[in-house]
């Protein structure tokens, strides 16, 4: 493997990674704005 | 750096990211996700379950000769209360007076479902004629009083308002003061009240709710914190016993407050501290004539009978 693909796959794996982890954050607040509170205690610990 | 160094330094690259995704579902997203319909999703509350006149709903039916027409009463008030009020509706109601389309109830429905700030919101402005809920908050009566609308609030049954905890919480009572001090954030830990070393994370609902309004009343002028921490912990929150015990497909646990359970029969002898009346609400003046007739039947034992019926506490 090249050090340029090295450099490409390493580049596409962090973006998707950092798409992916802002989006479940972002969902998670939503959830959070709009989940009943006997819900969230019960889905919780 | 050779190709298995590279191929290594990629698998841990998609190792942390799916290490991190996985901790913040775990700890945050998950046990925000409601397990229920779409309908208690949007309102917190199972409608169809309880909707009036249904085949298979367990929406309760008092034994009565009351049946109104006409000009009927507008019904509206909070989720914990809803299997009361469609009770009433299923009683003395005629069947074609209920419209539900794609998820609510439409305006020339006799029964709406607005949950606590929407009804009494609706009531002062002429959309509701009786409610059904706890006291109203400072916020709603300034509303009524600005909207020149004096509200009459005649109790109709008790209900408790209750502390939950996960089922895996062992703690399983507690007392005034120790919950004061969870909610005021001088009691940080499950610990210092007979249960784990864990966070305690104190929950709180929006302001205007009916279980925020009846919290703010028991905190006696002490504000509540959140300790940050708490998220790593067990949660604690408040509710109103029927609500939290029936209406949702929860498992949470109640906890006894000052070593009284909160059920029927230590709401109805007192010993429950937090027993309080709920109400039937209506704007002073309203000239529906079938409103002094509803209130007055469900304050007879037929009305007191379908209180009980729905799961509640009759009044004395």
């Amino acid at each position: 493997m090249s050090d340029k693909t090295f450099g490409r796959i390493i580049a596409v794996i962090t973006a998707l990674g950092i798409l992916v982890t802002g989006g479940l954050m972002w969902y998670t607040v939503h959830l959070h704005s709009v989940c009943s509170i006997v819900s969230y205690v019960a889905n919780g610990r | 750096m050779g190709t298995a160094k590279k191929i290594g330094a990629i698998a841990l690259l998609i190792g942390v990211f799916s290490a991190f995704d996985l901790a913040i579902y775990g700890f945050f997203t998950k046990r925000c996700i409601d397990t229920s319909s779409e309908e208690m999703k949007r309102y917190s509350v199972e409608l169809h379950r309880y909707m009036p006149f249904e085949e298979g709903a367990e929406a309760v039916k008092a034994d009565t000769e009351l049946k109104l027409s006409g000009d009927l009463p507008v019904l509206d008030g909070a989720a914990a209360l809803y299997p009361v009020f469609s009770g009433v509706v299923n009683s003395v109601y005629p069947e074609d007076c209920v419209h539900f389309e794609d998820g609510e109830f439409t305006e020339d429905s006799a029964l709406h479902y607005t949950n606590t700030i929407g009804a009494y919101k609706a009531v002062v402005d002429g959309d509701a004629d009786i409610i059904f809920c706890a006291k109203p908050n400072d916020e709603q009566l300034s509303y009524a009083e600005e909207k020149g609308a004096e509200l009459e609030m005649v109790p109709i049954g008790k209900e408790a308002f209750v502390f939950i905890v996960n089922q895996r919480n062992p703690v399983d009572s507690l007392t005034s003061e120790q919950v004061r001090d969870i909610f005021s954030g001088e009691i940080k830990s499950w610990s210092e009240v007979g249960g784990e070393h864990l966070p305690i994370e104190a929950l709180s609902r929006n302001k205007g709710s009916g279980s925020q309004t009846t919290m703010d009343k028991f905190m006696a002028g002490r504000e509540q914190k959140q300790s940050p921490f708490g998220i790593f912990g067990r949660s604690i929150g408040y509710s109103f016993r029927y609500y939290a015990e029936n209406m949702t497909d929860s498992g949470v646990k109640l906890l006894a407050l000052d070593g009284a359970y909160p059920d029927r029969e230590h709401i109805a002898d007192g010993s429950y501290p937090l027993a309080s009346s709920f109400y039937a609400v209506y704007r002073k003046g309203n000239d529906n004539e079938q409103v002094p007739v509803l209130i007055e039947w469900l304050l007879s034992d037929e009305g007191q009978s379908l209180i009980e019926q729905a799961g509640y506490v009759p009044v004395d």
